[in-house]
């Protein structure tokens, strides 16, 4: 499954948005949120991506009312945010280390 | 609201009919169902809309509440269901409905999947066709050529044959040339970007030009069948129980049997050909006694009514017969009025032949009598041009 491999842009924004349970269109704008309105995620994406998620076992459904799903990560998905953020934390430190933010 | 019915752009070009349906809106005509042949709009004043097609979970349904919902918080309202996909409408300057295209290529990959398949069936069908159109040859050991078969199936089908093969051919390149085009959207989604639909006045022009080819095909399709209704069979054969050649008239020491029954004229058909697809028989049968004793005449009289040329089809004919054996006469030996003749060679008390004039061929069978191949082929020409 996806854990080992680099998770997309949307994949990495929709985890860390769902750090805190949120419904979809919430989501939405916490991804917005997360990355400082750089990233929009469309809902066609949302949607199809919560689907994958969920069948992945990275998020699983919290609560849900009469209008709205709430979306909440599993330990699956946060091991995987988190080895994620590891992944990108080590490619900015060596990018550092070879001082690339000079270029 | 007044209605406005266009023909459908074709399902499977996305970018084509997002940018076709948006300059719909702007006209003041809001799409409301997509058919497969047909699109319904509404009209109402014009409005600035961007559309997307968003593939659907299942081929043919609706999104389910949840995810309208969700697109509706998004700002895209659903608008109808469109084969495989669904359409939605929104406001300019909307957050893309997909901004992921690498993962909106993922969600199309089970409608290329159809439409790949679609192009192997339909392909298999073009080859179950053609084998079938052309098996009357090919089951044939008797030295048939490719033009022989060919000419065989022109024959026997007429102008079905090659309207039916146009056909077969058309649908095989439209749903090969649908596939193509569709992956080659998948593949710039793929590659990042979203393709614009800017092909889109070639695309309507193609659309038409492919409804119109196939209207056409289809009306000479039924022509060509309804060409072939008033005769007992498809080659066409003498009308009702008349022949071209009598008894009498080969053998004038012969008296006929005037009667019905075993003896006299009848209409039955003896098979000539062996396949399964020939029709082809010697339909016209004259005994000389009431016992059916010899000496006795079977013919088949032919007009060709299609470009293949009669002594090709004589041939072809010739060669899935009983005279698949037989020997061309030569030029100088051939009696007035005959093209072409092929004969069996000599048999005891059995004249097998068939002779052309024109468009015109009659194969005789004459069993029992004392005439000579030479006579009964004059008698045959005599009455083809009488």
């Amino acid at each position: 499954m996806a854990q080992n491999t680099p998770m997309t842009e949307a994949m990495y924004y929709l985890l860390l948005a769902l750090l805190r349970p949120a419904h979809g269109y919430r989501l939405m704008q916490q991804v917005s949120e997360a990355s400082g309105g750089r990233v929009a995620m469309g809902a066609g994406t949302m949607y199809g991506l919560l689907s994958k998620l969920e069948k992945e076992g990275l998020i699983e459904l919290e609560k849900q009312d009469e209008r709205r799903k709430t979306y909440a990560l599993t330990n699956a998905g946060r091991e995987a945010l988190g080895a994620e953020y590891r992944r990108l934390r080590a490619l900015v430190s060596d990018g550092e280390k070879m001082e690339v933010d000079r270029l | 609201m007044k209605r406005v019915y266009r023909i459908s752009l074709p399902a499977w070009a996305v970018a084509e009919r997002e940018e076709y349906y948006a300059q719909m809106a702007a006209r003041g005509l809001f799409v409301r169902r997509c058919g497969a042949f047909l699109t319904r709009f509404e009209r109402g004043d014009p409005l600035r809309k961007i559309y997307r097609l968003d593939a659907a979970a299942e081929r043919g349904t609706e999104p389910p509440d949840e995810q309208r919902r969700l697109y509706e918080d998004g700002g895209w309202q659903f608008v109808c269901k469109s084969d495989w996909f669904n359409l939605y409408a929104a406001a300019p300057g909307t957050t893309e409905l997909h901004t992921d295209p690498e993962w909106q290529s993922e969600t199309l990959a089970p409608v290329r999947r159809s439409l790949r398949n679609d192009v192997i069936a339909k392909a298999l069908y073009a080859v179950f066709w053609v084998a079938l159109l052309f098996a009357n040859g090919l089951m044939f050991g008797r030295g048939m050529t490719i033009g022989d078969t060919v000419c065989l199936a022109f024959v026997q089908l007429g102008w079905i044959l090659p309207m039916l093969l146009l056909l077969v051919l058309a649908l095989v390149a439209s749903v090969a040339a649908a596939f193509a085009h569709f992956s080659h959207y998948v593949r710039s989604l793929r590659a990042g970007k979203r393709p614009e639909g800017r092909r889109l006045r070639r695309g309507i022009l193609l659309r038409r030009a492919e409804g119109a080819a196939t209207a056409l095909l289809t009306a000479a399709l039924i022509v060509s069948f309804l060409s072939l209704l008033p005769r007992s069979a498809p080659l066409g054969g003498a009308p009702g129980d008349e022949h071209l050649l009598r008894l009498e008239q080969l053998d004038p020491d012969v008296q006929p049997f005037s009667g019905t029954g075993l003896g006299g004229v009848e209409s039955g058909a003896v098979d000539f050909c062996a396949s399964p697809l020939a029709s082809f028989q010697l339909d016209c049968t004259q005994l000389s006694g009431p016992d059916g004793t010899v000496p006795s005449l079977f013919q088949h009289y032919v007009e060709v009514r299609v470009p293949v040329g009669a002594k090709a089809a004589a041939q072809a004919l010739a060669k899935s017969s009983f005279l698949y054996d037989a020997e061309p006469v030569e030029e100088d030996k051939l009696p007035d009025g005959v093209d072409f003749a092929l004969v069996n060679a000599e048999m005891e008390q059995t004249v097998e032949l068939c002779a052309v004039s024109g468009n015109r061929i009659l194969t005789v069978q004459y069993i029992g009598g004392g005439m000579s191949a030479a006579d009964v082929l004059a008698r045959a020409a005599e009455a083809l041009n009488a």
